[in-house]
Parts: C-alpha cells; structure tokens; sequence
C-alpha cells in the first residue's frame, strides 16, 4: 500500500477526484517527507509556507467539480523558475534575498492547473554545472546512496522526485541538466524541444538551449506535466507557434514501424561495459518488440562538448551581464567561483579579436551538427544511448575541474545544441545506482518518442 | 597550436565582464581557462568553409508584437524597486554609478 507522498501524478489525480483521500493530506505527507530526509538530501532550497493553505484551497475546488488538470497535485519547482511570494536564488548568493514581483510562464500555467507548489529546488548554482555541487547553499545527495551526487543542474528536483518529497518536479535543460540528474536519480526526464516550453521568467543560462522541462516517476506523468507547460508564449519570442501534439497511450506495446538507431560513438571507450550492456540490452528489448534496430553514426561528443562549451559560455557571459546590483539582488562579488570561471571564458570568446575564432567557429559547427542529424532522423524516428557516461559520481567529484558540466554531459550536448527533444528513462542499476536511457527525437516529436519510452518503461 | 593566457589577457577579459578578481584567483583562471580553450579547440580541426553559422535552432524568425501596452506585464513603480534596498533608491529612482565625471555636465 503506498504512501500518499509515493504516488503518481495520475494515481494524485484519480484519489483526490475519487474522494479517496484531499490534497491536504497528500501535501501534508510530502512536506512530512521533507521533514525527516531533507537534512540529508537537501533537495530544497525553500518550501513553501503556504502550501497546506494552498491545498486546502484546492480540496474546496475539487468538491465544487473542477476539472483542471494538476488540481490539488504537489509539485517542486527547480529555483530557477520565477514565483511570486516564493524567494528564488537560482541557488546564488547573488540572489539569496530575491523576491520575483511575476511569475515564469511554466509557474503560471501549473498555477492555473491547479497544481501547489511545494517548494523550491536546489540546483547549481545559475544551472552552471552537472552535479548540485556548485550551489552556494550545499549540495544535494543521491537518495539512493547519499555518499553520491544526484546529477545537475536540475539535482533538487530529480533527488525530491526520487525520494517521494513531491509527487513531481520540474527542472530546465541547457545540456543534459534534466535528463542527465533524472538519470543519476533513477526517475523520468523529459526535455522538450527547443522553443517547445517557453522560458519566460525563467533565469537564463544559454538562451539559444534553454529547454524547460518535467522530472516524474513515469513517463505518463511527465507528458502530462508537459501538457500543462508547453505551447506558444508572447512573452517568449523564441516560442514555437506550432500546435502542441499529445501522447496516445493506447495498451498496444508494440514498435513495429518503429525504426530506432543506436549511436555507436555514444557507446564511449571509457565507459563501463556493464553500462554498455545495459544500453545494449534495451536496443534488444526495442528489437523484441518489433522495432527496426540500427547502428548510427553521428559526429563525435568530442566536437559536441567545443560547440556547447563555446556558445553557452558566451551565452552565460552575456545573461549574466545584467547581475549588477543596482535592481536586484546583489553585486558580482558575491558570484561563485564556477561562475565566474563561465563568464570569463565567454567574456573571452565574444571578445574583439576571438570572436571568429571562437563563437562565429562553434556556431558553424553547430549548423554541422543539426545537418547530422537532420540526416540521421531521414533514417529512423529516434536515436538512443546511454544519457551519461557512467552512474552517479561521488561528492566532491566536479571540485577543481575546469570543464565538470560539460564532460558529463558529453552524450546529450549535440541533441541540445540541435534544440531537439530527449526522455531520459531508468534501464537498470550498476553498482546500486540507477542508470538512464537516451530516447532523443527530432524537433517536435516528443509524442513520438514519449510513445516509445512508455512502452519500454512498462514492459523492460 | 597550444593556447597561451597571459594574466594580462585574464585581467583584461575581468575587467570586460566587470569581475573583480584577486591575484591568486586570476592566476588560478588562467590556468583553468587556458586549459578550457585548449580543449575547445579542437574545433579548428573541423572543416566549415562551406557552412554559414547556425544563429537560429528552429524556424522562428522575425517575431513582432504591435507597438502597444501589455498592461498584464506591467510592473508597478512599487513592485520595480522592490528588491533594492532604501539607500540604494531616490524618490522613485534606482541609485546607479554615476556615468559622468564632471558634476557640471
């Protein structure tokens, strides 16, 4: 029998419309969750006050018959993601007092599904990083071994996800920060396409990648969660106007038709070959089902980690900019120091004399990338790999490293720089930790391959 | 060809970015920054003289919105200045550097 902080979004949903039980007591067992492992983990950076009156709120709605989508369902939010009356840091000290006067549209829309918020989540700090670690508040730990990191820079949602302090979180993606934390903590990511989810109110990173995303505990729950986020947003320009497709999930399991390619150079020659032969294993699994199984070759990670290294420092320098103290927050001696390793070397790549070499090169590449695998979607309908070199790494691991974030990340920066869409789901342990799989589709196909990951979720 | 960082070049780019930066710190980025540069590179190896640059990810061009008030984005003078500090307002104002030297100006 399930704890009520352990269900779905669906199984929330279904009880709390059913009369099974309110969202005050579902929201009640979440914050007790919070209570006792957060000191632990410290997945959250703020829990918000107001969430049992919030959902008490929407108990009186759900008896009054409204339908909207995530009533009464308690959600943590990455603290990237503006929220009026919630502070928001981005987990720097350069906002540690910050008090958004608006609301990100992803906030807004979730407001008015009736969704409450939980809290705010604990990242790397402005999401530079792959690990939690860079956070001025403390890292957050693993719950499946506490010794480990959960991944980043979207750590606090996918550790709260995965401990059962929230029944689902969401978390943005510039490279690999959702589906790279979703998978060292063994739940669901979904980053959606490019200009899918609009990013307003939401602290920037590299504003050409930014994705923001859904961190759940099954792949149903994150294309709801999606449902609710995504569409066209006029205060987001770079939104896309296309109409926003949702998943049928009929029963059927089968993938006849379906054509997968397994990316040979994802398959990297420092990688554990018990992690191979866990991403091997579900190219079999694809097969058994009556998928078409290819080998594909893309261009090398090693171009991938230059091209995003460049432009999203460069991006960063720039987003960053704006930091100056004199409206908000504080002033730039209170950047940490991956920060201001990132602004540096963007400020250096923008730069008169460098800009060619740098920035103008990495954008060429860029349009080489997106070609690779414009070509490579004419061939199948989704790529697949591991979504990180290895499971999670201990703490301490990104400490003193030049490049963490991007050699971490190495495996889901090309699909990132591309703007196309990627899941991330759990294929299986090494070690007692969790690793994820890699089903990235072309730009705005996520019901294609939200489709497959559901299908491989419930009958691997 | 290896990049080399001179602390001039890590003190020049600070002062472009507006960080202030210790020795110590600024000898240990260059160090950092020389060895990120050298890894990205690699890049150079890659043939581009038929490419032009992808500046835009998805078709998304050329998005104008009419010239008119979005009361619904508006933020109240109040709510404006609402994260900065009383002494770092003035009658309404934000408090910024001075931008002129010369108070006559």
């Amino acid at each position: 029998m399930k704890k009520l902080n352990e269900l779905t979004v669906t199984e929330t949903s279904e009880g709390l419309r059913s009369g099974k039980f309110s969202s005050a007591e579902v929201t009640k067992e979440c914050l007790l969750e919070i209570k006792k492992k957060d000191k632990e983990i410290h997945a959250f950076v703020t829990v918000n006050s107001n969430a049992i009156q919030d959902a008490e709120k929407a108990d009186k709605e759900i008896i009054n018959g409204s339908k909207k989508i995530l009533l009464g369902v308690p959600i943590a939010i990455k603290d990237s993601f503006l929220t009026v009356g919630i502070k928001t840091t981005a987990s720097s000290k350069v906002l540690g007092n910050y008090w958004p006067q608006y609301d990100a549209t992803v906030v807004r829309k979730l407001k008015e599904a009736g969704a409450i918020i939980l809290g705010k989540t604990n990242m790397d700090a402005w999401a530079h990083g792959s690990s939690t670690e860079t956070s001025d508040f403390g890292a957050t730990r693993n719950p499946w071994n506490t010794e480990h990191l959960p991944g980043g820079s979207s750590g606090g949602s996918a550790a709260a996800t995965a401990a059962n302090m929230c029944i689902a979180a969401i978390g943005s993606e510039t490279a690999g920060s959702v589906r790279q934390p979703a998978a060292w903590c063994g739940v669901v990511g979904l980053k959606p396409t490019y200009g899918r989810v609009s990013r307003y109110g939401v602290i920037a990173m590299a504003s050409s990648t930014d994705s923001p995303g859904p961190l759940a505990k099954t792949v149903r729950d994150a294309e709801l969660i999606y449902g609710v986020i995504a569409g066209h947003d006029s205060s987001d320009a770079t939104s896309s106007r296309l109409a926003v497709e949702r998943t049928d999930f009929s029963e059927n399991n089968s993938l006849e038709g379906i054509r997968i390619g397994l990316v040979m150079d994802y398959l990297l020659p420092e990688m554990r070959d018990d992690v191979k032969n866990l991403i091997r294993k579900a190219a079999k699994h694809f097969e058994s089902l009556g998928a078409a199984v290819t080998e594909v070759k893309l261009i090398p990670p090693k171009y991938a980690i230059g091209v995003y290294t460049i432009i999203q420092r460069s991006e960063v320098s720039s987003n960053l900019a704006r930091f100056d103290g004199m409206r908000y927050g504080n002033d730039r001696t209170y950047f940490g120091d991956e920060a201001k390793r990132r602004i540096m070397l963007g400020t250096y790549t923008l730069s008169s004399g460098y800009y060619d070499q740098y920035y103008a090169k990495a954008q060429k590449v860029r349009a080489l990338i997106i070609e690779d695998f414009r070509k490579a979607f004419t061939k199948v309908d989704a790529v697949i790999g591991a979504v990180s070199p290895g499971p999670a790494l201990k703490a301490g691991a990104s400490k003193n490293q030049p490049m963490f974030g991007e050699m971490e990340d190495k495996l889901v920066e090309a699909s990132s720089i591309a703007g196309l869409c990627g899941t991330s789901v759990p294929c299986g342990f090494v070690d007692g930790l969790p690793i994820g799989l890699q089903i990235t589709g072309n730009q705005f196909n996520e019901n294609k391959i939200l489709k497959i990951s559901d299908i491989y979720e419930r009958t691997k | 060809m290896a990049v080399k960082l001179t602390i001039a070049d890590v003190e020049k780019t600070a002062k472009q970015a507006k960080l202030s930066l210790s020795g110590a710190e600024a000898e240990s980025l260059r160090g950092q920054l020389e060895e990120t540069l050298n890894v990205v590179s690699e890049l150079g190896k890659l043939d581009t003289s038929k490419v032009t640059g992808a500046d835009r990810v998805t078709d998304t061009k050329n998005v104008f919105r009419e010239d008119a008030v979005n009361e619904k984005r508006m933020l109240t003078q109040k709510q404006a200045l609402s994260n900065i500090p009383g002494n770092k307002q003035h009658e309404g104002f934000f408090m910024v550097d001075a931008v002129f030297e010369d108070k006559d100006v």
